[in-house]
């Protein structure tokens, strides 16, 4: 018994070890020299799989020969046979002769260095080391992250990634800025900041992650150890003196700062009248919302205009302004915060401008209209906002309750055509309202999610505006708006299926007090739109699709207008699909396009005439008919941080189907009249860009260059018949940061745009050219000395601006001290040329004269 | 450390710790396994590759054109160089950070390592441990006054320090 016991055992294991035998796959060999048919000791012999990639390997012993057997569960494909000093052989595994020869070759390698201690990379996020990108002239870390290949900073603070918006601002993990990030960027010290990490395909929403893919990143700010936990209280006194006007000058700033484990607070006052634009730091930036929410309504009526020239805004600026900033935010729990966000602006700006203007009407007349205007524009802004937010990978909750409230006053003594009139004052007031809740929950061990969210908002726009002609103009907007959303997502043979549904309700209504004929005093829309959208989520390897569909009905009631030619029940899709394609780490191909179907609002479908500036009238028949459009992107990434090289370009096509044309007069009273006039047109868009950067560890260089083209085909009103106009913008642009020496940084930066405008046969051509050259001499570790020369030329009418700011500063390390002396040798007005399709424009602008400003900068 | 030295298939490793030391092993090559995972790293197709040595897991990514069996460290045994290694605990990595042409200038002199203490692998492991627990103690007992001070005149005493690169 046993020993029949014994021979089964055997004869099992006899049959186990022929099975293995039949599947495992044995690669053997011999490599010799070519030449001499001697055996080459320590060939590697590598395994290669179907994709190239090695799932074994052997080395060739002292007389060449090789044996071995694929590892278990692998396939060897390809085999490839590599030695120092010899050609490279690869051959298919069931093809390999029993003898490899190989030829002598001599491979020369190039010389690479990395900067793999300024940039690291672990799996999607890349760590760039502050220190290592930092030049003496840095004030903020915004001016450092500048610096950083692949990153920019756009003029409105907005931060990009690969020419991306970033999607989330964290400061040591946490979200305590919100879509107010400028305010920090522009004024947290660099020297406070130890790495910038940019998390690459950052999904917001941890209970999402897996399930719906983001193509955008999200920076973290990792700070120095000594600035975390205690508070830090920066106070930066700042006064000097104008030589023009003699005016005294302020600059002053009181930061707090609070980065702790479960508490941030960052706030901050500061005041102005250098000319620096510090709105634009609160000013809310434009973020993938975690929900489909309102969005505050631009203002129906504009100052009193004060458009400057195309150059930099603090050399035309003369300014008062006062912002204060308090945003706090609190960890309840792990994963649980609540943020709260108060915000103040206020501003009295002073310009003085000419403007010889020329209409070219729709009638084939040209208007000149020559005005001069002394303008004062006061304008305060009050933000404040509650969030409280839960985000962890079971639920995510948030309800956030925000309210803003602008008023403004601008106040002008203008002259027309040579003579005074009064002063035109335009009061364009806001009032904004919302609520936004969401929440988002996946069951645990299961890959549903489900969601519902819900965001409401009240706008309100008492505008006052004085006119030419008409007397004073009352229009008040009101707006209810309620956008409400559901969705059930589900994981079926790998693919992500989402299947929402949502009503959205619209009431507007726009009253209008004005003098003179055309005026439609009342008017009311209101659309419901249910819509339903599935939408489908796949990713596998390398390969990730989305495609979403929105169908909406909407359901229109107008009241207060005579003929409206719009639908009262319309059909309106929307669909989009994504791909994308990995084909290595380093590279990333997306192809993306849309369709989409629009019906406009009261405000895009307004009836009468309403002036929306003091001398600009828009008018027509309420037109609320459908439009379309369609657009297809293709973009591509190269990323390889270990080198420093990230190159991204993408170009784009849009089409869109127009059925309203504009036609211009002007009279002489010079109103411009803006009147909508039926058409069926369709306008086209193409565009192109590209941007390029690289560090290099040579001198700590970083150079960007950048470079787009945008061409548009539309059509223009010309005798009152549709004639063709194309627009085409070239820009590029170079940025270079180096440090030669310890004693010497140099920054410069060229930008290059060239436009031509083509309408009806004639063409105009224009070209301007920016360039900006700093240079830093720090001497020793205390002082540092830094000339900026700022270069403006202009083809129309031909000339160079250039103005020259000097700067010393001395370092110490409870106190920064810096004497800047500005705008040296500028001349007192600027001028510019500029033209569209519509108009063109001269404009003599009063610039700044040299400004001396102290500055003290104490840490507490 | 001396890879191939005195002879094919022996390392000479040396260390100071307060004296020059050498021992000599002979060369043991990780076994190790491919993951699919490729990148490029100083412009070099790159792929990863794991394994257990000397009680430490080390993953690295080795240049698949260029055909060096060599790498940071005792780390060798692929068929391209070892641009870049890390072990898991995230205590100890390497990585290229260049690559020269020396235009065949040799610019690696061989010492003369007749004057360097002889030991073994285990014994220089021990010295490197006691060194890193009280350096202070250690010197004393290689001979030296391993006294130090502070600013204050007072007698310093050094915390214990972590020794890296010790084989398990």
């Amino acid at each position: 018994m046993l020993i029949n016991l014994i021979y089964k055992l055997i004869l099992a294991a006899l049959v186990l070890a022929w099975a293995h035998g039949a599947v495992s796959q044995r690669i053997a060999g011999r490599v010799v020299d070519a030449a001499t048919g001697n055996g080459v000791d320590m060939a590697a012999v590598g395994l290669l799989s179907a994709d190239s990639l090695m799932v074994g390997c052997v080395f060739s012993g002292p007389d060449g020969g090789f044996a071995t057997e694929v590892p278990q569960g692998k396939t060897c494909r390809w085999v490839r046979v590599t030695c120092l000093g010899y050609a490279a052989q690869t051959f298919a595994a069931a093809e390999l002769p029993e003898v490899i020869s190989l030829n002598e070759s001599s491979v020369r390698i190039k010389d690479v260095r990395v900067s793999s201690n300024r940039i690291e990379e672990r799996s999607d996020t890349l760590s760039y080391s502050v220190a290592g990108f930092s030049m003496p002239q840095d004030r903020n870390i915004a001016d450092v992250i500048a610096k950083m290949p692949g990153m920019s900073v756009e003029s409105d603070g907005t931060i990009k990634y690969q020419g991306q918006a970033i999607n989330r601002f964290y400061i040591e993990g946490m979200n305590l800025m919100g879509n107010r990030y400028a305010l920090a960027s522009n004024n947290i010290d660099h020297r406070k900041v130890k790495r910038v990490e940019v998390l690459r395909n950052h999904q917001p929403l941890a209970v999402l992650r897996g399930r719906s893919f983001s193509d955008q990143a999200a920076v973290n700010l990792v700070l120095d150890d000594a600035a975390k936990v205690n508070a830090a209280t920066m106070v930066e006194p700042g006064g000097g003196y104008n030589t023009g006007s003699g005016d005294v000058l302020y600059a002053n700033r009181l930061m707090l700062m609070l980065f702790a484990k479960d508490r941030q607070n960052f706030s901050i006052y500061k005041n102005d009248n250098t000319g620096n634009d510090i709105y634009t730091e609160m000013h809310p930036l434009t973020l993938v919302d975690d929900v489909a929410a309102t969005q505050m309504e631009s203002d129906l009526i504009q100052a009193v205009e004060a458009d400057g020239p195309d150059i930099d805004a603090r050399r035309y600026t003369f300014n008062r302004s006062h912002l204060l900033a308090v945003n706090h935010l609190e960890r309840l729990r792990p994963h649980v915060t609540l943020r709260t966000q108060a915000d103040c602006y206020h501003s009295r700006e002073r310009f003085d401008n000419r403007y010889l203007t020329e209409y070219f009407g729709s009638d084939g007349s040209v208007a000149t209209v020559d005005e001069s205007n002394h303008l004062v524009n006061k304008f305060t802004r009050a933000d404040v906002s509650l969030t409280y937010e839960r985000n962890d990978t079971t639920i995510f909750l948030k309800n956030k309750l925000e309210a803003t409230l602008t008023s403004a006053d601008s106040r002008s003594l203008n002259s027309l055509g040579g003579m005074v009139t009064d002063d035109f004052t335009a009061s364009p007031d806001a009032r904004y309202l919302r609520n936004t809740f969401a929440m988002t929950r996946n069951k645990r061990r299961s890959s549903n999610v489900v969601s519902v969210s819900s965001s409401t908002s009240v706008n309100s726009q008492p505008q006052r505006l004085q006119t030419v002609g008409a007397g004073t103009q009352s229009a008040d907007y009101l707006s209810l708006t309620t956008v409400n959303n559901a969705y059930l997502q589900q994981k079926v043979l790998g693919f992500y299926l989402k299947y929402s549904v949502g009503l959205d309700v619209f009431y507007q209504r726009l009253d209008v007090a004005a003098a003179g004929s055309g005026v439609v005093p009342h008017q009311t829309m209101t659309r419901l739109m249910p819509h339903i959208g599935p939408s489908i989520n796949y990713r596998r390897g390398i390969f990730r699709i989305t495609g979403q569909a929105n169908l909406k009905w909407m359901s229109v009631e107008r009241t207060g207008v005579g003929r409206w030619r719009g639908p009262a029940l319309a059909f309106v899709p929307q669909v989009g699909m994504s791909m994308r394609l990995e084909p290595s780490p380093s590279q990333t191909v997306t192809l993306s396009g849309g369709w989409v179907s629009t019906v406009p609002d009261l405000l895009g479908a307004r009836a009468g005439r309403l002036f929306t500036s003091y001398r600009t009238a828009m008018e027509g028949p309420a037109d609320g008919r459908k439009q379309t459009s369609g657009s297809l992107t293709v973009r591509y990434e190269y990323t390889n941080p270990i080198d420093g090289i990230f190159f991204n370009c993408r170009g784009m096509a849009s089409r869109s189907r127009r059925i309203t044309a504009y036609r211009m007069t002007v009279d002489s009273n010079a109103v411009c009249t803006i009147a909508k006039v039926d058409a069926d047109y369709h306008t086209a868009t193409y565009s192109a860009m590209a941007r390029a950067g690289k560090s290099l560890n040579w001198w700590r260089t970083l150079l960007n260059v950048s470079g787009s083209y945008s061409c548009t085909n539309g059509k223009r009103l010309m005798n009152d018949v549709l004639t063709d106009s194309r627009t085409e913008v070239v820009t590029a642009g170079a940025e270079w940061a180096l440090r030669p020496a310890t004693f010497l940084a140099v920054e410069a930066k060229a930008r290059w745009t060239g436009t031509r405008i083509e309408v009806a046969g004639i063409e105009a051509d224009s070209h301007s050219l920016d360039y900006d050259l700093t240079l830093t001499v720090p001497i020793g570790s205390s002082w540092s000395l830094s000339g900026k020369a700022n270069s403006y030329r202009r083809c129309n009418p031909g000339h160079t601006t250039t103005f020259v700011d000097l700067a010393a500063r001395y370092i110490r390390a409870k106190a920064d001290y810096e004497l800047i002396i500005s705008n040296i040798g500028s001349n007192d007005t600027y001028r510019t040329e500029s033209i569209s399709s519509d108009i063109a424009s001269r404009s003599i602008s009063t610039m700044r004269s040299c400004d001396v400003l102290l500055k003290i900068n104490f840490k507490l | 450390m001396f890879k191939n030295y005195p002879e094919n298939g022996s390392t000479t490793v040396t260390d100071f710790l307060t004296k020059n030391f050498i021992y000599t092993e002979p060369t043991e090559v990780p076994e190790w396994t491919f993951l699919a995972q490729d990148t490029f790293m100083l412009e070099h197709p790159c792929q990863q590759a794991t394994c257990d040595y000397r009680g430490r897991q080390w993953t690295v990514w080795f240049a698949t054109d260029l055909p060096i069996s060599n790498g940071p460290w005792k780390l060798s045994g692929l068929p391209g160089i070892i641009l870049k290694a890390w072990e898991a605990e995230g205590k100890i990595s390497f990585t290229c950070t260049r690559i020269e042409d020396i235009g065949g200038r040799l610019t690696i002199k061989l010492p003369s390592l007749n004057k360097f203490l002889k030991c073994t692998r285990t014994e220089l492991m021990e010295l490197k441990r006691r060194d890193a627990k009280d350096p202070l103690a250690f010197e004393r007992s290689m001979g030296f006054p391993g006294v130090a001070y502070d600013a204050s005149g007072k007698p310093m005493k050094y915390k214990p320090r972590t020794p890296v690169l010790l084989d398990k």
